[in-house]
């Protein structure tokens, strides 16, 4: 009995450790990340994150995460959908098809034809405007949505920043300190109500000057509100589907030119 | 036939080598001839991305300290050696004391075992490293790549190094023996492999590395990913891979402009990632001996001057073109081949054998006045007329 116990005994460790030596090569990092990944349960992927067997990636239009892992392969993933774990390995990325020596021969030709690239030098310095730029939703956005994103471009140093709301009826104002370049609210009758107009901004500061803010109003409409633009905007839509626009691209052009943002 | 070719070929050799002495003592040449010691066809290889690689070297995170602060490092390095990793690279020298607290701190930390520093030796061959109340200069390895001047472009790099008599081991060589296993250290042979200078397997810049600013890698919920890694500490831009940043910039193979003027590509400590890198993976590569290379070379102005003394003797209008298509062709053969052994890891100088195998082929014409010069002399059996 002990002798049986024992040998499967050191069968299960047998088991376990070539497991792991086999499964351990599928540990995946983020490696690099653009636009607003996130995992579910609104984890944010950053890099350098494990993705953990119980994580679900999600990924959005316009993002792009790639994953690494131990052996050093590169997965990407820009997709908009959900990934599970046991999904990433069918987004391993492949080698570039081109030989050697075709590159090689590409090479010799582009010499022979001198077809360099041109350098154009300018003598000059940028000095682009290193601030917080908001994105969305845009100055002036009437919104009809049960969460709103709010997002922004920080090209300042500061990694940590203040994302600043203010409930212009109740003169509120509320506070976060945050260290992505965005945030999701919900309409949830106290951060966010319906039928309230906003002013939010976003500084690297807890206390900025507030005459010198760039803020951006938002305007949350309430159901009555939002069936009359609608109905004032159906036409419009109409016409743009009679020309061929997407849903998508519709939704975008209104949102911008008459800030009604659904 | 042979004969005038294996006479044309001596001579030519001969004269090719009064030439270069000449072309490389006369001070006028300078300018061309170190333009010609930074250059080689091998370049063309990583620069044009001839055989690049989609895998990265995951056992090696980079840590970019930008301007932070000695407390942000020191910070930083606490937080590096919780996570566990192998061994921990700070290619920074801290050369004098700066602030009790930060310094203290710092000193506790670069004293752990698993913890490689770094110091430089200048031209006289003088030490400079960190202060020594930090660590003891045993501590540390030479972050020098190589000790051959007038090269500005980092090709090769020393592992070892005899300062004053005594052994000094580099930067990625400590780095490298503390993270292999002392048997697989001894199987590959590395001390031995690394007694003369080595051509650098480069994998690519920072990019082809996990790297963090000292940021990034402090607000990381789960730092989990340095465990039993190499991590390096160093300078990569402000901020990161700022390619006008030349602080602690070196000029590399990668460097997409292969001659003339350009700014230099590489972050040191990336150069020494793809050195540790290489070493680990013991992918190092096979130079050809000058004397390989003598013999490649004669016996490839030989074939030449054999072809073309026959070649001479068949075509009269248009022997002048086609011998000038035909060395073009061998000129682009010949690099094909060069580049190709380099993927495979072998390392042939292939510049001399086609400036000596060209002129070679133009000596020709010369050796034939000279023939005719000595036939009004005396008898001389010979092919050509």
């Amino acid at each position: 009995m002990e002798r049986i116990f024992l040998s499967r005994l050191i069968i299960t460790i047998f088991l376990f450790i070539s497991s792991n030596i086999i499964f351990g090569q599928h540990n995946y990092y983020v490696f690099k990340k653009e636009g607003n990944p996130y995992f579910k349960e609104n984890k944010k992927v950053e890099r350098g994150e494990p993705f953990l067997k119980t994580d679900i990636l999600i990924v959005k239009k316009k993002d792009t995460v790639i994953l690494v892992n131990e052996l050093g392969e590169i997965f990407k993933i820009s997709e908009p959908m959900s990934y599970s774990f046991s999904e990433i390995k069918l987004y391993k990325h492949k080698l570039e098809e081109d030989s050697f020596t075709r590159k090689y021969f590409k090479y010799v030709w582009k010499q022979f034809t001198n077809q360099n690239k041109r350098k154009l030098e300018s003598g000059v310095v940028y000095r682009e405007k290193r601030d917080i730029k908001l994105k969305y939703p845009i100055d002036s956005a009437k919104v009809y949505s049960p969460e709103v994103q709010f997002s922004w471009n920080n090209k300042t140093e500061s990694k940590e920043v203040y994302f600043f709301l203010k409930d212009l009826e109740a003169n509120r104002t509320i506070k976060l300190r945050l260290n992505g370049n965005s945030i999701m609210l919900y309409l949830d009758n106290y951060l966010l109500n319906s039928n309230t107009e906003y002013q939010w901004w976003v500084d690297t500061t807890p206390f900025p000057d507030l005459t010198q803010i760039e803020f951006h109003n938002l305007n949350i409409l309430d159901k009555k509100e939002y069936q009359k633009l609608e109905e004032e905007t159906a036409v419009l839509i109409k016409t743009f589907k009679i020309l061929g626009f997407t849903e998508e691209e519709i939704k975008e052009a209104i949102c911008v030119d008459y800030k009604f943002c659904r | 036939m042979f004969r005038d070719a294996l006479f044309s070929t001596l001579l030519s050799l001969f004269t090719c080598y009064v030439l270069s002495l000449l072309f490389l003592n006369l001070s006028f040449f300078n300018p061309i001839a170190k333009a010609l010691k930074d250059f080689s066809f091998l370049d063309v290889y990583y620069a044009e991305k001839l055989s690049e690689t989609k895998k990265i070297d995951s056992s090696i995170v980079l840590i970019n300290v930008e301007h932070k602060d000695r407390m942000a490092i020191a910070l930083a390095l606490e937080e590096v050696l919780k996570a566990d990793p192998k061994v921990v690279g700070f290619d920074i020298i801290l050369k004098e004391p700066k602030g009790i607290k930060a310094d203290t701190i710092l000193a506790d930390l670069l004293n752990k075992e698993n913890v490689v520093l770094s110091h430089t030796t200048d031209n006289e061959e003088n030490i400079i490293a960190n202060y020594p109340f930090f660590a003891p200069l045993e501590h540390s390895g030479y972050v020098n790549f190589n000790f051959e001047e007038d090269n500005s472009v980092i090709r090769e790099f020393n592992g070892l190094y005899y300062n004053k008599g005594l052994e000094m081991e580099s930067f990625g060589y400590k780095i490298a023996k503390r993270y292999m296993p002392k048997k697989q250290w001894e199987a590959n042979n590395i001390k031995d492999k690394l007694r003369s200078p080595r051509v650098i397997n480069y994998k690519g810049d920072l990019h082809k590395f996990i790297n963090f600013t000292i940021d990034e890698f402090m607000t990381l919920s789960n730092k989990s990913l340095l465990k039993d890694k190499i991590v390096l500490i160093g300078y990569l831009g402000t901020p990161t891979a700022n390619i006008n940043d030349v602080e602690d910039k070196h000029f590399t193979p990668l460097n997409t402009i292969t001659s003339g003027k350009s700014i230099p590509d590489m972050y040191g400590v990336a150069i020494h990632a793809n050195i540790i890198s290489m070493i680990i993976e013991n992918t190092f590569m096979y130079r050809i001996s000058t004397f390989w290379i003598v013999v490649f070379t004669f016996l490839c102005s030989l074939i030449v001057s054999i072809y073309f003394i026959w070649l001479s003797k068949r075509l009269k209008i248009s022997y002048r073109t086609v011998r000038k298509l035909m060395l073009l062709v061998f000129t682009i053969l010949l690099v094909w081949l060069t580049l190709w052994l380099f993927k495979k890891g072998v390392v042939l100088k292939s510049a001399p054998i086609i400036f000596v195998t060209v002129f070679s082929a133009g000596f020709i014409k010369f050796y034939k006045h000279l023939i005719r010069y000595i036939k009004t002399k005396r008898k001389f059996k010979t092919y050509m007329k």
